[in-house]
């Protein structure tokens, strides 16, 4: 009798602690990067975004060589861009003139998402095109002119039907005291009065671009898949196409090369990736262009990451930016880059792959 | 004075020349930096940063008699050699808890270097450099962050508009010492800090501010007999002025403010009231008999701030239109129970009491790859029960009274080169002011510019009345 109720009791245990491991929710603590291949579970979401219906010739081809259509990769890659979650770094950004003189910033930076996750940006679940996808801030720290200079960002899921207003902008200026709204600017100035272009830093999303996959490569000792992207939204684009080196099994882009509209290379691009905890998100640490043609170079350096924030609605009002409040301090404080050798090395061409394709063509 | 002042000019060019040439490194010149960096180490939770500066400003027209409808005697080649030091202390304290003090010194040495001006003893008293500690100890204030909540408590300025130009940027006074020469950068140090509680709750697409200012001071005009002095007024004084005191800091004499702010669909809108003291003080003429000799009636003026309510509005948003982004914002500000000069000889005190109602509107956008900056802007001032006999800085005031403006800034070189052309223009009375800026930065940490600014227009009219005020400019900062 009484080992038949322990018998019993030991059952309900089993029973309500199983059920409890089941449908106990995970805390949000634990969010996981997911590789996002996983994430999106039917491919064909990502391949036929923005109301396709059908693959090309080329991407039936792609995928029978590589397993992938261009536009997936690129999406795959650029949903590695952002962790989805609140998160927030440091960010400092030597920007190099073609007379070797550098402007060096440093700001603080915290953004907060609008979504679920990246998948919801191709099935519109619980967000439209026209909706608030993203709002970012954050605060300068150097050069001393920008010193408490806030900024703040509303961004716009956009379309292949909605696509002008992508984002609107607000700047709170410490010796104005005041805060303001900005005219933003159009997808191809230049940011931060930089190589780099709003598009290249912020706007440019995957389904803009006709992709192709044109090879394997490597780069830096990783095997990547190289992607051939040309802009089909805007006939006077500043660029006649891109490249890109997606690395194969996290899809981080790694190396990129742009080309002005006569051909030319006109900007060269290395990112550096790391994963950080807790959740192991891949994140940027490192990005570095240059411009071959001019010298002209921009790096930006990306540090103390800190994700899963929990920031209120209030804190993305412009108003907000009058507190000028520096919310952390980084974990370890570097002196501002005054001498081009501090920076590390300018990013080169990839001729290997370049003489490749060239012979195989 | 002309002589110096072309030599700095040419060393400037020099220097720029030098520097583009990399002949010498700017980028290293920041002697305070090894010592703040140091400072960082050893105190990290404690920022210092500020700046010098010279502005030196020339007058084009130099010595000059009998100017304007004032007879104004022009004694003087510079209009300013004003030195400016400013350093900021920030400690935090915790994440929440924040002190900050800025201290602002500055020296004019105009007036111990152009010998030939001739200067009241009390305009020299006032202008030649800060000395008081209430000019010295520019901002004092604790930020303290605590949930929805924001608590700044202490000496600060608050500024709520966000024209180029005051609408409903009302809570502070301001130093109007150069008059209508002072630019947009310069409210900064022109604006006057009050000691005040400044209360924001932040929730949703919402906030809520209260300010409550036991503090008066009252805005400083042109001081009579100084540079920039209204030539269209005597520089001497007519009548006898008996000052009263300023309001107390008694509960019942404090000023209250109160805006509601929301940011929805993109609408950025604001609600505001202020009841609050005129900044600037009314003249009541008072009758003192008759002049024994003459037989005219004799005056004196009775000095004194009166109570005003101030209800406000301001709207922006950002438009797609030809392939751009516009950026147009509106400001509308109220004012109950202001008090206006008339030349009427039946109102005994010399004033009436109105209300008015003044508008600032801009748009605003970005040109060729966001180099171009342009920015027009449209304000005026509309008098309801407006009578011709009304006056304003000794002229004849009018019932609608309009200024457009046009500004357009060009960058190059990575922005180290920027080019900045303002033009004002009031339309009725056929007078402008011009002004146009070239900058350069040298390095993080230093900078300069040129500038040259113009006025035109009649005796009577607040740009025409400067029209030989014309000046260049030069500037040189350090910033640290």
């Amino acid at each position: 009798m009484f080992i038949k109720s322990i018998r019993n009791l030991l059952g309900k245990f089993v029973v309500t602690g199983t059920l409890f491991m089941i449908l106990y929710p995970l805390p949000c603590n634990c969010a996981q990067w997911i590789n996002p291949k996983l994430l999106v579970r039917d491919p064909a979401i990502v391949r036929l975004q923005q109301g396709r219906t059908a693959l090309t010739e080329r991407e039936k081809q792609d995928i029978h060589k590589y397993g992938y259509t261009g536009l997936e990769l690129m999406t795959y890659a650029d949903s590695n861009m952002r962790p989805d979650k609140s998160w927030d770094k440091f960010v400092r950004a030597a920007i190099v003139s073609p007379g070797g003189h550098i402007k060096y910033f440093e700001w603080l930076n915290k953004d907060k998402y609008y979504y679920k996750d990246f998948r919801s940006l191709l099935n519109y679940d619980g967000i439209r095109p026209g909706d608030v996808m993203k709002k970012f801030t954050g605060i300068y720290l150097e050069p001393p002119e920008r010193r408490y200079r806030g900024y703040l960002y509303y961004m716009y899921l956009t379309s292949m039907e909605k696509h002008q207003k992508d984002k609107e902008g607000w700047a709170w200026v410490h010796s104005l005291r005041r805060y303001r709204r900005s005219p933003t600017t159009p997808k191809s100035d230049h940011w931060l009065a930089s190589v780099l272009t709003y598009d290249d830093y912020l706007l440019r999303r995957p389904w803009e671009e006709k992709h192709i996959i044109i090879g394997r490569g490597n780069h830096k000792g990783n095997k990547c898949l190289i992607i051939e992207s040309r802009n089909i939204l805007d006939p006077d684009y500043y660029l006649s196409k891109r490249v890109s080196w997606v690395e194969e099994q996290n899809y981080l882009t790694l190396h990129e090369e742009q080309f002005a509209k006569n051909g030319k290379i006109c900007l060269i691009t290395d990112k550096s990736w790391d994963q950080v905890k807790p959740g192991n998100y891949w994140v940027i640490t490192e990005w570095n262009s240059v411009n071959p043609v001019t010298g002209e170079r921009i790096v930006l350096m990306y540090s103390d990451f800190r994700l899963n924030l929990g920031l209120k609605d209030g804190e993305f009002l412009p108003a907000y930016m009058g507190k000028e409040h520096i919310w952390k301090r980084p974990e370890k404080p570097m002196p501002p880059i005054k001498h081009v050798s501090e920076l590390p090395p300018v990013p080169v061409r990839d001729i290997e792959f370049r003489d490749k394709l060239q012979r195989d063509n | 004075m002309k002589q110096i002042f072309v030599v700095v000019l040419a060393s400037l060019f020099i220097a720029v020349l030098n520097n583009y040439a990399s002949a010498f490194d700017f980028a290293s010149f920041d002697p305070a930096g090894d010592l703040l960096e140091h400072l960082k180490e050893t105190v990290p939770d404690l920022e210092i940063h500020g700046f010098f500066k010279n502005r030196t400003d020339l007058d084009l027209h130099g010595k000059d008699d009998d100017v304007g409808l004032g007879h104004i005697n022009k004694t003087w080649e510079c209009q300013m050699i004003e030195w400016d030091a400013s350093i900021e202390f920030r400690y935090r304290i915790s994440d929440h808890l924040e002190l900050i003090n800025e201290d602002h010194f500055l020296y004019d040495s105009m007036y111990d270097w152009d010998h030939g001006a001739d200067f009241p003893d009390d305009v020299e008293d006032r202008l030649k450099y800060y000395n008081s500690t209430k000019q010295i100890l520019r901002e004092l204030y604790v930020n303290i962050t605590y949930g929805n909540w924001f608590f700044k408590l202490g000496k600060q300025q608050v500024v709520w508009g966000k024209m180029d130009g005051k609408c409903i940027d009302v809570i502070n006074p301001g130093d109007y010492r150069e008059s209508v020469n002072m630019g947009q950068d310069d409210y900064e140090w022109r604006r006057i800090p009050l000691w005040m509680s400044n209360i924001t709750y932040f929730w949703s697409d919402y906030y809520f501010q209260f300010i409550w200012i036991p503090d008066f001071e009252p805005s400083q005009s042109p001081q009579r007999g100084s540079v920039w002095w209204y030539p269209s007024l005597s520089a001497s004084m007519p009548h006898s002025i008996n000052k009263k005191d300023k309001p107390s800091t008694a509960f019942k004499d404090n000023e209250f403010a109160f805006r509601f702010n929301m940011v929805k669909n993109g609408w950025d809108t604001s609600f505001i009231y202020f009841y609050t003291w005129d900044d600037f003080p009314t003249l009541f003429k008072k009758a003192n008999g008759f002049d024994p000799l003459t037989g005219d009636p004799e005056y004196s003026y009775d000095q004194e701030h009166t109570r005003l309510h101030q209800f406000g509005f301001n709207i922006d948003k950002g438009n797609w239109f030809l392939n751009r982004n516009w950026v147009w914002r509106v400001e509308f500000l109220y004012t109950l129970n202001d008090y206006i000069s008339t030349a009427d000889t039946s109102k005994s005190k010399g004033v009436v009491k109105r209300n008015c109602l003044k508008s600032i509107s801009s748009i605003e956008t970005s040109w060729m790859h966001g180099e171009i900056s342009t920015l027009f802007q449209f304000a005026w001032k509309y008098q309801p029960g407006y009578d011709s006999s009304f006056k304003s800085l000794g002229c004849r005031m009018k019932r609608f009274d309009p200024t457009l403006s046009l500004s357009v800034s060009k960058q190059w070189y990575n922005d180290r080169l920027k080019l900045t052309t303002i033009f004002y223009s009031r339309p009725g009375e056929g007078s402008w002011k011009f002004k146009d800026t070239i900058s350069w930065t040298f390095s993080d940490y230093v900078s300069a510019q040129i500038r040259y600014t113009g006025y035109s227009g009649p005796d009577d009219d607040i740009y025409g009345m400067y029209s030989k005020w014309d000046n260049l400019g030069v500037e040189f900062t350090y910033r640290f």
